[in-house]
């Protein structure tokens, strides 16, 4: 069942088209990833979920048949940019957000004393946010915007800015909140969390979808196309060969890029041929970030692309 | 909806009352009233009212006023406290003018609190009239006023007795008029079923324009403070993206609603504080000064705080009916100022025209208030940018009719809902609008969205 429906969205500022004549849908219970360089359209997308901006033309319905406004306290949003009320305390600030999220008073302050308990962070309660470190602030931030148990959370770029540290407990963290009932749509550009994270993606490049789908499958459809092979001898063999676009060499091992993905028997047969000791020779499935390089320059298009 | 927008109000409330600066001010504000109305009176009072015998020393070269000095020591009760006298006549010797280590000595002696000041009077008072009189302090006009009076008269008296008066005949027919002055307003009061026209002195009507002229600096002042408040609140969830998170679940009119009217609580809440203050203070006047060592109300005072009495409670009424309109509409216009810029810099260079229609009301004051019935007064009353300040005003000083007051209110409740519906349409696109501050003409298509 899909939680959200995206139909025919465009959205323009003056001459520029941010998002154009865009469609998906997001399944309950999915973790979807929303992809894209800067400037693709990925937080306008969010903005006209969110109902802050409306689209030109184009409906998004939740839940079935709910207009976002209706919906708007069960969604559980994180901008790009972040901020909380300065002058306030920590535990003021989750309440105000969960208040105005509809939630009552005695459910919210439970909520707020589990999620400061397990972020470590129960003895900041009665401090202000402007004298928490940026790292602790964005925690509360994302308490603030899950503290209402909402069904869908929608975060802008949820790991720019963050450390490792905080990075893996956020990833945590989502796949908590995921495995707890809770449909969650991300956007960011960096391709390996998502890739990690999302069992669906969405692909967007200047307002329009490039890609979109199970990942697995958009994987597959990409083909195999990259080899990686450790032997001994000379590179050069490998990288003269008709077979080989490109070729680098890490020294251990060389990552061959094929002209085409079905060509992998006929360089292991060359190189076969040549007596060339090889310890190993594997497939690689495309990452993600090459599919996104590749969809976005546009070369090597893949017809099933959408 | 409502409770969202309670929510919402509850938290500028909160953010706003529960900090040292909104507690400070609470204080401060009557201690500054204080300080500048009462004290200085009080101060006068204390000195004059202490038992502590004070010595002025009187060169008299005509060796004739000294004794007629001592005499007129009794005659005024400046000069006593409690039936005794409190001032102490020290004779010197005459040969005083030039000699300058005598008055060095003197000078010594004030210097250190042994007395309290000298008079010189030279031989020929009676042709030149000039006395002089030595002391630390100078500026109490009261003692100095205490002792011309006592030598003028002795003075006068001597001039007149040696052309031939009699001074105490003289000085009957010299006697003056009194004349007294009463303001009659058009305002007829019914008393025991029978209309009869309202007259008040000239003394109630200092006393109303001065109590004018505080509740309008602070309409003026807290309207200012607060609407700033309110601008830097908007400005505030704007660059912190807050407000892009607040707006899905609330509406943007909502949201402005909610500012406004929590931030417009904080004011109320200290004017009835400051109110609830004046009139505990107003019922226990006599057992307050008590604690001042100060046994009854000066006459002075009494006259005035029977005015508050009677003319507080409706002043304060229609202070708190106009400060509530005129802060609704300033604040939403300081809201939208806070919507459309990105920086706090940026906002104050675009509230200045709001602060300048906010001043020029208060400088007209003193104007008005000499023509409160003038055509110009009476316009300026129902433009509803000024009528929060100047309608209050002329309700104070010469209360125009009822018709004319609920009018005006009427008048100041739709241009309120006009502004929130037109300036909330800016409001709503400037909050989620970044980078460049908007053209009047985008303004204008944003009005229109």
């Amino acid at each position: 069942m899909n939680l959200v429906q995206i139909e025919n969205v465009s959205k323009q500022f003056g001459d520029f088209t941010a998002v154009d004549n865009v469609s998906f849908n997001i399944e309950k219970g999915s973790v979807y990833g929303l992809l894209g360089p800067n400037g693709a359209g990925k937080t306008t997308t969010i903005r006209m979920m969110m109902n802050i901006i409306a689209p030109d033309s184009g409906t998004i319905i939740f839940d079935g048949n709910r207009k976002s406004r209706d919906f708007a306290d069960q969604i559980g949003y994180l901008p790009e940019e972040r901020g909380l009320y300065r002058k306030m305390k920590v535990k003021d600030v989750v309440f105000f957000m969960a208040e105005l999220r509809g939630m009552g008073r005695a459910d919210a302050f439970n909520e707020i004393d589990r999620w400061l308990q397990k972020m470590d962070l129960v003895e900041w309660e009665d401090k202000k946010i402007e004298e928490l470190s940026k790292g602790m602030a964005q925690k509360i931030q994302f308490i603030a915007t899950v503290i209402h148990k909402p069904e869908l959370i929608i975060l802008d770029e949820p790991f720019s800015g963050l450390d490792p540290i905080n990075m893996t407990l956020l990833k945590d963290l989502m796949l908590e909140l995921n495995t707890n009932g809770a449909t969650i749509i991300f956007s960011t550009h960096i391709m390996e969390q998502a890739e990690r994270l999302c069992e669906k993606i969405c692909l967007v490049n200047a307002g329009k979808i490039v890609l979109e789908g199970d990942l697995r499958e958009i994987k597959k459809s990409f083909g195999r196309s990259s080899v990686e092979i450790a032997y001994s001898g000379n590179v050069d063999l490998i990288r003269n060969s008709r077979h080989v676009e490109s070729c680098n060499d890490y020294g251990q091992y060389v990552e061959v890029k094929l002209r085409a993905p079905e060509q992998y028997s006929a360089l292991l047969r060359e190189l076969v041929e040549a007596s060339v000791d090889i310890t190993r020779f594997e497939l690689m499935e495309p990452t993600l970030h090459e599919i996104f390089v590749q969809s976005v320059q546009g070369e090597g298009r893949h017809p099933n692309a959408a | 909806m409502l409770r969202k927008v309670i929510t919402v109000i509850k938290r500028e409330y909160i953010t706003r009352v529960k900090t040292k600066g909104f507690v400070a001010s609470i204080l401060l504000m009557p201690v500054m009233m204080f300080i500048v109305m009462v004290l200085p009176s009080l101060m006068m009072t204390l000195q004059h009212k202490s038992d502590e015998i004070k010595t002025v020393i009187v060169f008299d070269e005509t060796g004739d006023i000294f004794s007629k000095m001592q005499e007129a020591l009794d005659e005024n009760p400046f000069f006593q406290h409690k039936g005794k006298r409190v001032y102490r006549l020290i004779e010197k010797p005459s040969d005083f003018n030039g000699n300058i280590e005598a008055k060095e000595q003197l000078n010594q002696q004030l210097e250190a609190k042994e007395i309290h000041g000298y008079i010189e009077i030279p031989q020929d008072v009676f042709e030149q009239l000039e006395v002089n009189y030595y002391a630390k302090n100078v500026t109490n006009f009261e003692v100095q006023g205490a002792f011309r009076g006592m030598i003028s008269r002795i003075v006068t008296n001597k001039r007149l007795e040696d052309k031939g008066y009699a001074a105490h005949e003289v000085r009957d027919l010299m006697r003056r008029i009194r004349f007294t002055e009463y303001a009659v307003t058009a305002k007829t009061e019914k008393t025991k079923g029978e209309e009869t026209s309202k007259v008040e002195s000239q003394e109630t009507a200092m006393v109303k324009l001065g109590l004018t002229y505080v509740l309008t600096f602070s309409l003026y002042l807290f309207t200012l403070l607060y609407g700033a408040s309110v601008m830097r609140s908007v400005l505030e969830e704007k660059t912190t993206r807050i407000v892009e998170v607040i707006i899905s679940s609330i509406q943007p009119h909502q949201l402005l609603l909610g500012k406004i009217v929590g931030v417009c609580l904080v004011c109320l809440t200290m004017f009835l504080i400051w109110g609830g203050c004046a009139v505990l203070l107003l019922i226990n006047i006599n057992p307050i000064l008590g604690l001042f060592g100060i046994q009854e109300l000066p006459p002075a005072l009494v006259g005035v705080t029977d005015i508050i009495k009677s003319t507080g409670a409706s002043a304060f009424l229609y202070f708190l009916i106009y400060f509530v309109s005129g802060f609704f509409l300033f604040s939403t216009l300081y809201a939208v100022a806070g919507a459309v810029c990105n920086s706090d810099e940026e906002a104050q260079q675009i509230a200045t025209p709001i602060v300048m229609t906010l001043i020029i009301p208060f400088m007209l004051m003193f104007g008005l208030f000499r023509a409160p019935d003038s055509t110009l007064t009476i316009v300026l009353s129902h433009l509803p940018l000024f009528s929060p300040l100047i309608m209050f005003m002329r309700i104070s000083v010469l209360t125009p009719p009822v018709w004319e007051i609920l009018l005006n209110l009427a008048v100041m409740i739709a241009t309120i809902l006009g502004a929130i519906l037109v300036m909330g349409k800016i409001y709503k696109t400037g909050i989620l609008m970044y980078g460049k501050r908007p053209t009047i003409g985008e303004l204008w298509k944003w009005l229109r969205y």
